[in-house]
């Protein structure tokens, strides 16, 4: 579980050092925060999640940026006198419009894109991890504040609006809260 | 060109998604269904507002095939007693219930025991006043005893009039030839488990001495300990559900989400499925 996970992650992490050089993308950005589940089950069952977002705006034009952005969300719950394990791997495009002026310390934005997700569950008493793949919509906004001409922050809410996998009724959407940090290039 | 660039990468990234996809194994994970007995009923009990939880199950017991002769419900359904809009929404999440089965409903602690609350309770699952909120039902050719563990005044045992209705069913059953097997479901069990270990009911060994005496009870089971746990006792299997939706009580096993299911052909198999359809206790009785 934990090589795979790493695995994963070196992997991403390969995929977004493409993304940047190949893409000349403008702004890196790494955050982190909590998954706040919107359905009734996946609320009751998993509480909230946690996890981190890398995102990279690959795209520009004026004030409006594309973005992409993958990470992992994950929660660990006890159950059945051992952990129940999820783990959420997204990859989502978005677009986003910086509200205001880039010149000032402040400035908001707005965005919408859509999303594929992966989720895997597990705990001891499954005869084999579960896995179910979907699509789904997101919207975002949030707060930019730049800290340096390179470097800028930001906190940012995102709705992640998750179609079930036809495969089982646990709904995963939700809200990503995130503080995260950018570096211009 | 910048477009097909942008395109040729985004190509890339979704190509690997699937290769993070294929990581993961890719492979559908349609619930099962464990149904294999000739008929079958489903019991489950505290929710305690845990209605997504229970919604979930609820889907559940209701896609068994073929479906389940009878649910019940082993009580706690609510918080807050005599609240009629958890009622309500009791009754919306157990369509997929109802649509199938009858559900029968064991008075809990927390559906109360005050005039205002048995008022509503009555109205709530029909039964009329006057009538006790214990009673029978003959489902093929095994009795459900439902009792009341929360009767005002005698609250935690089976006492005066319920118990003497109690020995008459039992009795007349042990002589009944359409009668081959007993199930008892009450709110209370008569042991209690969990962070609760050593509690009882106030008559918790004459009720089990009353059991002992008759061959044809197959189980009791009971709710109010948020969790699932087994035990025999000198022949009788005393089982407790209370994983419907209420906080679980973790440290003690047992801790998840679950409704069981009785099934009959031969043998009478008992499992308790979880809330992602897995199997956490597979038992014939």
């Amino acid at each position: 579980m934990r090589l795979m996970r790493i695995e994963i992650y070196k992997k991403v992490f390969f995929l977004f050092l493409l993304l940047v050089f190949k893409t000349n993308a403008s702004t890196v950005w790494i955050s982190s925060g909590i998954y706040d589940f919107t359905d009734d089950v996946s609320k009751e069952f998993y509480k909230y999640g946690w996890g981190f977002r890398v995102s990279c705006d690959f795209w520009q034009i004026s004030a409006l940026r594309l973005s992409a952005t993958t990470g992992g969300t994950f929660s660990n719950v006890p159950y059945h006198g051992d952990d129940h394990e999820m783990f959420i791997v997204p990859l989502l495009f978005s677009w986003k419009y910086l509200l205001g002026s880039e010149q000032s310390k402040f400035y908001p934005f707005i965005g919408s894109g859509i999303g594929v997700y992966a989720k895997m569950d597990h705990n001891e008493y499954f005869p084999k991890k579960r896995y179910s793949f979907t699509y789904g919509y997101h919207f975002t906004t949030g707060l930019n504040y730049k800290i340096s001409n390179r470097l800028t922050s930001k906190f940012e809410t995102r709705y992640n609006i998750l179609i079930s996998p036809g495969t089982e009724e646990i709904n995963s959407s939700g809200f990503d809260i995130l503080l995260g940090i950018g570096f211009s290039f | 060109m910048n477009l097909l660039k942008y395109l040729r990468h985004l190509s890339f990234l979704l190509f690997y998604f699937a290769i993070m996809a294929g990581i993961f194994g890719c492979q559908n994970s349609s619930a099962p269904y464990y149904n294999d007995g000739d008929w079958s009923f489903v019991a489950f009990g505290d929710l305690r507002q845990g209605f997504g939880i229970y919604k979930k199950l609820a889907i559940s017991m209701g896609s068994e095939k073929p479906a389940p002769l009878l649910a019940v419900c082993l009580g706690d359904i609510m918080l807050e007693p005599g609240n009629e809009a958890e009622w309500l929404k009791f009754w919306k999440y157990s369509d997929p219930i109802t649509e199938k089965m009858p559900l029968l409903i064991v008075r809990g602690n927390h559906e109360g025991n005050d005039a205002a609350s048995e008022w509503l309770y009555r109205v709530q699952t029909g039964i009329p006043e006057g009538q006790p909120f214990y009673f029978s039902k003959q489902v093929k050719d095994q009795l459900m005893i439902i009792l009341d563990t929360e009767i005002p005044g005698e609250e935690n045992s089976i006492s005066n009039m319920q118990l003497d209705w109690l020995k008459a069913q039992l009795d007349s059953a042990s002589i009944s030839d359409d009668i081959s097997g007993i199930f008892i479901f009450m709110h209370r069990p008569l042991y209690r488990q969990g962070i609760h270990k050593g509690e009882t009911l106030d008559n918790a060994r004459e009720m089990h001495e009353l059991f002992k005496q008759n061959k044809k009870i197959r189980a009791v089971v009971a709710g109010h300990d948020h969790m699932y746990h087994y035990m025999k006792k000198d022949g009788i299997n005393y089982i407790i559900s209370g994983g419907a939706g209420a906080p679980l009580i973790h440290g003690y096993g047992g801790d998840y989400y679950h409704y069981l299911l009785f099934t009959f052909n031969d043998k009478i198999n008992m499992k308790a499925i979880g809330v992602f359809n897995e199997i956490n206790e597979n038992r014939n009785l």
